[in-house]
């Protein structure tokens, strides 16, 4: 008997696509505007996400982040020198988050209205690149000592991402790094990526990253009424 | 890494779509499913995973069959689908 062919033409991700809709439909219902920050470990990730939550809770917002690692709650408590309410995901080795993940732990999360959520992901290039977590806004950053040809070499990981930020910029000299490069690199996976060069340390681009935030958390509640 | 949650949805989808259609597990032999350009598959990993996954299960007579798509035209860089599912019907003793 020959064998038959059952159509199926169904999305692989499809379970994690529609929590992710729906979650994203909750949040911005609720007026929060939720962020999936991305990169390679090291990046400088916890550090800036830090200083951004500070500087928000300094302008009298409400934050809490999701904080997603193999092992340990050491960025957690990192983050929540900020004053934010955080949350560890530790996976355990798995290598990335999925919307299931963040679902649980939001529904076991007593807390209080808030502006801003931010899911700090499992640094990875490569395997967060498929998960939709229900966020509006996919972070990614590109340290200066990573080489300018990162993009080009995760070009999956970089196309999802809505806004890049080159990090580490106070050591860009050391590493001989060519921010226009960098840029041009970023641009050939993600046309029309908006880019912010900035520094942990100095606090280099946090205003201009501060209000482009602020700016696209109301664009995005006024256009989710 | 990420090769056995996509194997794990994969089967899942298997799983609903035969039953739906009253499907033997023990029936399907091949999934076939396409890969954007930039899905960041690692094919032999999935095929691991799936092979993995599948053992010692009533789908253990299933093969992965990946085709890779690079035309940007065709689908989405990033998407990753399961176009089908081959059924070889169980001959019936008389």
């Amino acid at each position: 008997m020959e064998p038959r062919i059952l159509q199926v033409r169904t999305k692989i991700l499809k379970a994690n696509d529609t929590l992710a809709r729906q979650m994203r439909q909750e949040f911005l219902s609720r007026g929060i505007f939720v962020s999936n920050w991305v990169s390679s470990p090291g990046s400088g990730k916890t550090l800036w996400l830090e200083n951004t939550l500070r500087q928000l809770i300094d302008r009298g917002l409400q934050v809490a982040a999701i904080v997603g690692d193999l092992e340990t709650d050491r960025d957690a408590q990192r983050l929540e020198r900020s004053g934010a309410c955080v949350r560890q995901i530790m996976t355990h080795g798995l290598c990335h988050l999925e919307a299931d993940m963040i679902r649980k732990e939001w529904e076991a999360w007593d807390i209080g209205p808030i502006d801003y959520l931010f899911i700090e992901n499992v640094g990875n290039l490569v395997c967060p690149t498929s998960w939709d977590l229900g966020e509006s806004l996919r972070v990614g950053l590109l340290s200066v000592t990573e080489g300018e040809d990162k993009p080009l070499k995760y070009p999956g990981l970089f196309n999802t991402c809505d806004v890049a930020l080159l990090t580490k910029m106070d050591l860009a000299q050391a590493c001989e790094f060519d921010q226009v490069l960098a840029i041009e690199n970023l641009q050939a996976v993600r046309p029309g990526i908006e880019v912010f060069e900035t520094s942990g340390k100095t606090l280099e681009g946090m205003d201009l990253w501060i209000d482009w935030l602020e700016n696209r958390r109301k664009i995005s509640l006024l256009s989710n009424p | 890494m990420h090769e056995l949650s996509i194997a794990n949805e994969i089967l899942k989808i298997v799983q609903e779509h035969a039953s739906a259609a009253n499907v033997k597990a023990s029936d399907v032999t091949a999934v076939g499913i396409r890969l954007g350009a930039w899905s960041c598959v690692q094919e032999q990993s999935l095929q691991n995973s799936f092979r993995w996954l599948v053992d010692q299960t009533p789908f253990e007579s299933a093969r992965l069959e990946i085709q890779r798509i690079d035309e940007v035209q065709e689908m989405e860089v990033q998407e990753m689908i399961v176009e089908w599912i081959e059924i070889q019907d169980q001959k019936q003793e008389n």
